[in-house]
């Protein structure tokens, strides 16, 4: 029994250590690790950056424009009102957005209302992008994938379980003629070892991800989703992705300076 | 004569518009990969994915589908 507990206190001990490793190498599984404890390694994950706007002057928010104003720039919402007030909610609290489908057919939201309109619409993106990543092809015969790839099948009773999740994000700002517009980011597609767990959530698998340890089938599929993601951004639930993205950067610089982004837009 | 003519018609178009509708391929909801049912996975979502695609193709934004995904999916 104390052996059984011994060993039990290392892998906590190991657990822990690892995913302190992981969380602070700088790299998006440890971004990803470092926001979701650990967990739902899978999905759609928006991250946001370091807020680099200057201080805003004479913020203020016009309803019938939809956009968000200061003296020096105006930033029109590239989605509803509804949608902006969902999205700024959750990051008044937190850096990041997720949703991921579990393996039993559940959704971790990670802070996100569920039913909400901005979860809904982050599934969407995850089972269409998740289909070709991991090659089921339940899409497959109303999809067209870019040149008319044939994804490679993922074996999901294999020894080794895998998640992949697709990282949004804004790479910056500028103001041109008075809008402030969002840089695009380049789109992530990673994948991580995991050990699910018995309420059909997953976990990362630690000692896996330290071994590098990867799969053939995501790897090449993944290849071709980044090779054509202007093709893949075509999609309307892959585009609202990158706009929910914007929205949680804007949302994180107003909350930086001082501004209550929960009530800042009222639908 | 005529009556029957018409009559004729309106059943050739209803078989052709049905069978045409029928031709539609539609997602794979019985998708099994080695014992694993990943359709019923993707079927748990079916209410937000047809409102969704009743969104795109209401507004013909459906570049990467080779059918009207709606239709094809409500079938």
């Amino acid at each position: 029994m104390l052996r059984i507990l011994g060993s039990l206190a290392s892998a906590i001990a190991f657990s822990a250590t690892t995913f302190t490793a992981i969380a602070q190498d700088g790299g998006t599984a440890g971004a990803v690790a470092a926001a979701t404890g650990g967990s739902a390694p899978g999905g759609i994950f928006l991250r946001t950056r370091s807020p680099t706007l200057p201080l805003l002057k004479n913020l203020r928010f016009d309803p019938l424009a939809r956009a968000v104003s200061t003296d020096d720039w105006t930033y029109i919402l590239p989605v509803s009102s509804a949608k902006a007030a969902e999205i700024m909610k959750v990051v008044a609290n937190q850096d990041f957005l997720a949703a991921d489908v579990s393996t039993v057919g559940d959704a971790a939201l990670f802070g996100l209302p569920r039913n909400g309109e901005v979860a809904d619409r982050m599934l969407i993106a995850d089972l269409i992008l998740g289909d070709i990543a991991k090659g089921y092809g339940y899409f497959a015969p109303i999809y067209k994938t870019a040149e008319g790839y044939k994804p490679r099948q993922y074996n999901p009773t294999g020894r080794q379980q895998f998640a992949v999740f697709f990282v949004f994000a804004s790479q910056g700002w500028q103001v041109d003629g008075g809008r402030l517009v969002s840089k695009v980011e380049k789109l992530e597609v990673v994948q991580t070892p995991t050990i699910r767990q018995p309420d059909g959530t997953r976990r990362f698998d630690f000692d896996a991800l330290k071994r590098n340890i990867q799969d053939d089938a995501i790897a090449e599929n993944a290849k071709h989703i980044l090779a054509h993601e202007d093709y893949y951004r075509r999609e309307r639930a892959v585009r609202d992705m990158q706009s929910f993205a914007d929205v949680a950067q804007l949302a994180r610089e107003l909350r930086q300076q001082s501004v209550n982004v929960a009530t800042l837009i009222s639908p | 004569m005529q009556r029957l003519s018409a009559f004729s018609v309106c059943l050739l178009l209803v078989t052709s518009t049905l069978s045409s509708a029928q031709q539609l391929p539609t997602v794979n909801k019985d998708l099994v990969v080695r014992g694993v049912p990943i359709g019923q996975v993707f079927e748990k979502f079916r209410p937000q994915l047809a409102a969704y695609f009743r969104e795109i193709e209401a507004e013909g934004d459906y570049p990467n589908y080779s059918v009207p995904p709606a239709k094809a999916f409500e079938q």
